[in-house]
């Protein structure tokens, strides 16, 4: 029997190395009570003091996600949500009041940062990255305000923005995502918590990349992050989002909505590392990460770039896309999409150009293994004005073994005849000569997988920021264990 | 959610109309095989309906849109309308068949022999041969998607051929549909059943025109069964009315060995759809499926095949070519299954669209839904405009803007019509895609 | 020391090598030379542990040690290496860090340590000049790309610099000019040593000529049907394979 238990542990031991952010962080929460209504966005808004202003904007999402049905179009299968029996807001309750400097910051949830690879002062942090850290439903803790104020860039939580900074989110906040954009979008207007502010102001490089860590700990509740990123003329910014959750054997609802704007000439790059808990072997637990991410090429010469590598979440349902308005924008996507065991994957982009010589480039590298199933998704539309338009897409898919499943669903729609689109698609499987050849050089199996998938994800993990490119290599080979042999 | 409730579709409702009061005097009605089918079909139409663009599978064509309130099923017809259409195939030998809004009007040309049976659907009973019998409206899509099921609910007319097996080198079968319009609205449904037995081959060449000035639907569910080793090589030119609703719902089932080939020529109707439906049932079964779109005006036209890769070793080929000027739309959709288990599948689908005015508009949907590891399946697709460079090199050698142009466009639509077709077919539907071009407004 | 033992070795259920036998003393470069289907690559990849190549019966040791239920990569950091007759592209990874992954691989598995980065690349250069790789060709995608003769310079650029203790050569002179040859040849035997043991596998006695062996063996019908010195290459070349594989062995 001992020898069994002993097993037994061990195999749980190196389940757990697999995903090593599964752990709790024990700390004592203010939780609002189960369920959705009007009291409990009234009581989200309260504790974030907000205007009057803020709450009707929620209460107006609110009413219309009542009248409104969860999309089933994409291709995944999950049981219904019961959305009564999630919690909508979950704050340590050592945060009540935000510290005001990092020094007051309880050192429980500096402890849990710094296990998960992101220390929080400023001294051991990577030079030159800035971290909002969001732990459940508010932002504990952001790093090097000081240098960016006085570079003129505002980067703070969403909700001290929607305090201090009332005019600039006034004008943004649900311009390039409607509040009535989709069902998860909509709640998300009802209920958001916390998340990430940006303005870059005219003419403005930001000195430093910008990056916020989100970190799903109570039980139960759902996260609703908002972010918001404005680059004003002129101004470039790279953003760079990562985000964990413990193991735990029920599902979690993430439900986060991403606004991007840039004015003329601006440039945005965002990044996404998203490796949130993808439930065990069995398909068991996972958080559900149903996202609406968007950007706005507002102005004439802008571009926007969203590269993305998801490893983690049991179901994604996520397509960060572009508006081409201004004439010459440029929107670009590059993803890395990886299912293992029983996740599944519906991610993609929508490319729409409506201004004169926009281009936008899509380069998407789906992998499944296991028993996954992993879909590509994608639109790209030109409109009737969009003169000029290009666009090129290059979609590669890589099976596993035998039982996952890899498709491709592109929308190509031109509506102009001086655009040019190109669209191309792939699937194919680790050949047997390439690992062979791999392991006849020394190289392991396991390494041997990663070696290889990096490989075909070369084209998206080299847009990347440096810092993060090593760090999701490493993640790419860390997601397919197992799934070989 | 009630589907009675929700009912309010009075287009779904003609359909409907039409089959409570008319199906007791439907071909056929009493056969009880014939009965349950019907019905069946029935059921599984009414539950979906008159497709929509809230239909994932129609969101580029407006059929509800499009049809007509008033229109009234075709019934038997004879006079000779023949003469008022151009027969694309007229100077090639073999069988000819004419059929009038459905119904069997003619069988003439090269006399028919021993190898191949020829069935009128109007003429269903007891004695119907078994081979009928077993296929009619058994496809895998229930008698087609879209409007399949109501052509087999409510088929008026049409015919069943069977290829005896190992008939080889038969003289071609053409199948000339004439969908004209009489005074008023008029729906069409009508079946095609062909059965290639093992070893067999047959040439068949297609077509559908009809000069029209009311609405016609020419609703139209066709059903292939190729056994073992056969070998059926499909062209087919659509030039239906400037009126017409085209609707094709084609069923193909392909055994081990067996190869299906197929070209669409699509260039007429007001609106034209093909649902087109492969099963690839065994080792070593292949498709190849070509189509040449040239539409004008304000054309709609939609291919739509789904490839269903259902045993390993299969292999299939697709290419659309489409020439948009006008405001006309072209409409590619496909979607290629490869089924758990199906390895070494081979697949590629290739979509291309030209966009030669302002207001053209050509959308596409390539879709790749992979279950085996070890396949090799790809797609591409490019829309664009005529290159300008090429054009620019064309004339600075001396060829006039015009004819350049045609060069183009003749050049890009060549390789779907070229291969695999003999030099007098491929002369008769080159001198119908130019007929079609001068339609094309070609505003540069 | 290798020591081949009445090898019978099956591939899609078809026994190709039936009861080949055959040994190498360390320090010595044997060839195997046989006309095309005589089993030369099934031999090579037997060897190398590639998965579908079922040993039957008999017995393949290295040094004492039976390799049969070694995986690949368990034989190459005991310092087995096949320089491959079909390198394989694997687009998206730079050769330069392929190399560095094998060799670290390799070490880690002999528990030393590994290398870094840097040390790796000075290493890899020396290599590379003696066998003509251009640094631009470090940095490209592992055989993507490659000519023939390229793929081939850099599987023997792996062999000096992976020093592995049993070196299979299979069909390495294949498609490659008599220049590219030479110097491959030349990379080859100043690596022939008294610690090191060499296979070389070849239809044609062209590379033997450069790369002179202590023993050939003739393999026809997956056996070895005729021993013999140096000599017995220009028999061949003369006579062709024919006239042997007649002959009892």
């Amino acid at each position: 029997m001992a020898a069994i238990e002993e097993t037994r542990e061990r195999v749980a031991d190196i389940a757990g190395e697999k995903y090593k952010y599964g752990f709790v962080t024990d700390i004592e929460m203010d939780l609002a009570p189960k369920g959705l209504s009007e009291d409990v966005v009234r009581m989200i808004s309260a504790k974030k003091n907000e205007p009057a202003w803020m709450l009707e904007w929620r209460l107006e999402a609110y009413r219309r996600w009542v009248k409104m049905r969860e999309p089933n179009w994409a291709r995944v299968h999950y049981p219904k949500i019961d959305y009564q029996d999630l919690r909508y807001y979950a704050a340590p309750k050592s945060q009540g009041e935000r510290p005001a400097s990092l020094e007051d910051v309880d050192p429980k949830l500096l402890e849990t940062y710094k296990k998960l690879g992101i220390p929080l002062s400023e001294q051991k942090m990577l030079a030159g990255v800035a971290v909002d850290a969001v732990f459940d439903s508010v932002s504990v803790a952001t790093t090097f305000k000081q240098k960016l104020t006085e570079a003129g860039v505002i980067f703070c939580p969403i909700s001290e923005a929607v305090r201090e900074h009332p005019e600039l989110v006034k004008k943004y906040l649900g311009s390039v995502v409607p509040v009535t954009d989709n069902f998860f979008a909509t709640l998300n207007s009802a209920v958001f918590s916390d998340g990430s502010f940006v303005y870059v102001p005219k003419g403005v490089r930001c000195p430093m990349e910008l990056s916020t860590y989100f970190r799903i700990n109570a039980s139960e509740t759902g996260q609703f992050e908002r972010t918001l990123i404005i680059a004003d003329e002129g101004a470039y910014v790279s953003y760079l989002e990562g985000c964990t959750a413990p193991k735990r054997d029920v599902n979690q609802l993430h439900a986060a909505v991403v606004e991007l704007v840039a004015l003329d000439g601006a440039e945005i790059k965002y990044s996404t590392v998203q490796n949130w808990y993808p439930g065990d072997e069995e398909g068991k637990g996972g958080i559900y990460n149903f996202v609406t991410k968007r950007g706005d090429c507002r102005g004439r010469g802008s571009k926007i770039s969203w590269t993305q590598v998801e490893t983690g979440s049991a179901i994604t349902w996520k397509y960060p896309s572009c508006i081409l308005r201004g004439d010459n924008s440029v929107g670009e996507f590059y993803s890395i999409a990886i299912t293992n065991n029983y996740q599944q994957a519906d991610t993609g982009t929508k490319m729409i150009h409506l201004g004169k010589n926009t281009r936008s480039r899509i380069i998407s590298k789906g992998i499944s293994a296991g028993h996954a199933q992993n879909t590509y998704r994608g639109l790209v539309s030109v409109h009737p004005k969009a003169l000029g338009a290009r666009n090129h897409t290059q979609c590669d898919s890589l099976l596993i073994g035998g039982n996952c499943g890899a498709h491709t669903v592109p929308y190509i729609e031109s509506r102009n005849p001086s655009a040019h689109i190109e669209h191309e698609a792939t699937t194919s499987k680790i050949g047997d000569d390439q690992l062979f050849y791999c392991l006849s050089r020394g190289i392991g199996q396991e390494e041997a997988v990663a070696l290889i998938v990096n490989g075909f994800c070369r084209d998206v993990l080299q847009q990347l920021p440096m810092e993060f490119a090593v760090e999701a290599q490493k993640l790419v080979g860390i997601s397919l264990e197992g799934s070989v042999g | 959610m009630s589907s009675q409730a929700l009912r309010v579709d009075p287009k779904t409702q003609l359909f409907e109309d039409d089959f409570a009061a008319n199906s007791a005097d439907l071909p056929g009605a009493g056969l009880s095989w014939l009965d349950s089918r019907r019905v069946l079909a029935m059921e599984s139409f009414a539950a979906t309906g008159v497709p929509t663009r809230r239909m994932e599978a129609w969101k580029y064509t407006d059929l509800a849109g499009a049809l007509d309130g008033e229109l009234e099923p075709a019934t038997l017809f004879r006079a000779d309308t023949a003469a008022t259409t151009t027969d694309v195939f007229a100077d090639l030998p073999g069988t000819r068949v004419v059929l009038m809004n459905g119904f069997l009007h003619y069988i003439g040309g090269t006399a028919l022999t021993d190898d191949i049976d020829i069935v009128d659907l109007t003429q269903l009973s007891a004695r119907t041969p078994e081979w009928v019998r077993l296929y009619l409206g058994t496809g895998p899509t229930g008698g087609g998607p879209g409007l399949g099921t109501a052509s087999l609910a409510l088929m008026r007319g049409g015919i069943a051929v069977r290829v005896r097996a190992g008939a080889q080198g038969l003289s071609p079968l053409h199948l000339r549909f004439i969908n004209p319009s009489r005074s008023q609205p008029l729906m069409c449904h009508s079946r095609v059943l062909i059965v290639l037995e093992e070893d067999a081959q047959l040439d068949l060449l297609e077509s559908h025109s009809g000069v029209t000035s009311e609405q016609v639907l020419a609703n139209l569910g066709v059903e292939f069964v190729l056994k073992k080793n056969a070998r059926l090589n499909q062209i087919r030119v659509q030039e239906e009315g400037t009126h017409t609703l085209h609707i094709t719902s084609l069923d193909a089932r392909v055994a081990g060995g067996a190869h299906y080939q197929s070209l669409l020529v699509n260039l007429g109707a007001h609106l034209s759809r093909v649902d087109m439906n492969v099963r690839l049932e065994e080792p070593l079964a292949s498709v190849g499926i070509r189509a040449a779109t040239v539409l004008g005006g304000e054309a709609a036209a939609d291919v739509t095949t789904i490839v269903d890769h259902a045993a390993p070793h299969t292999k299939s080929r697709q290419l659309f070519k489409s020439v948009v000027g006008g405001r006309a739309k072209a409409v590619s959709q496909g979607r290629v299954t490869v089924r758990k288990g199906a390895v070494k599948s081979d697949s590629h689908q290739m979509f291309k669209a030209l966009l030669l005015a302002p207001r053209a508009e050509a959308d596409a949907k390539p879709e790749l839904e992979i279950f085996a590891d070890d396949v090799v399946c790809g797609h591409g697709t490019a829309i664009g405009a005529l290159d300008e460079d090429a054009l620019f090199y064309l004339r600075s050698r001396g060829i006039l803007a015009a004819e350049a142009r045609q060069m183009m466009v003749r050049a890009f639509l060549e390789d779907a019509i070229g291969e695999g077709t003999s030099e007098a077919i491929h002369d008769a539907i080159w001198a119908r895609i130019d007929a079609a071009m001068t339609n094309v407004e070609d505003v540069p | 020391m290798l020591e081949i033992q009445d090898l019978h070795v099956r591939v899609d259920g078809k026994e190709i090598l039936k009861g080949l036998t055959l040994s190498v003393p360390t320090g010595e470069v044997h060839a195997v030379m046989g006309p095309n289907g005589s089993g030369k690559s099934t031999l090579s990849y037997t060897l190398a542990g590639r998965e579908g190549y079922e040993i039957v019966s008999g017995k393949i040791l290295f040094n004492g040690e039976d390799l049969a239920p070694l995986s690949s990569d368990a034989r190459a950091a005991r310092g087995v290496f096949l320089a491959m007759q079909y390198p394989v592209e694997i687009p998206g990874v730079t050769t330069i860090n392929f190399l560095k992954t094998a060799l670290n691989a390799q070490r880690r598995a002999r528990n030393e340590s590994e290398l870094d980065a840097l040390r790796v690349l000075k290493l890899v250069r020396e290599k590379a000049k003696a066998l003509n790789v251009p640094e631009e060709m470090l940095r490209r995608a592992l055989n993507v790309g490659f000519s023939g003769g390229e793929k081939k310079r850099l599987e023997v650029l792996q062999m000096s610099l992976f020093e592995p203790k049993l070196a299979v050569l299979d069909e390495t002179d294949s498609g490659l000019d008599i220049d590219a040859l030479r110097m491959i040849a030349e990379s080859v035997n100043a690596m022939r040593g008294p610690s090191r043991t060499m296979l070389v596998i070849t239809h044609y006695q062209r590379l033997l000529t450069y790369i002179v062996p202590n023993r050939i063996h003739v393999l026809a019908s997956g056996r070895i049907v005729k021993s013999g010195g140096p000599e017995l290459a220009l028999v061949l070349e003369e006579k062709g394979y024919e006239h042997l594989i007649g002959e009892p062995a």
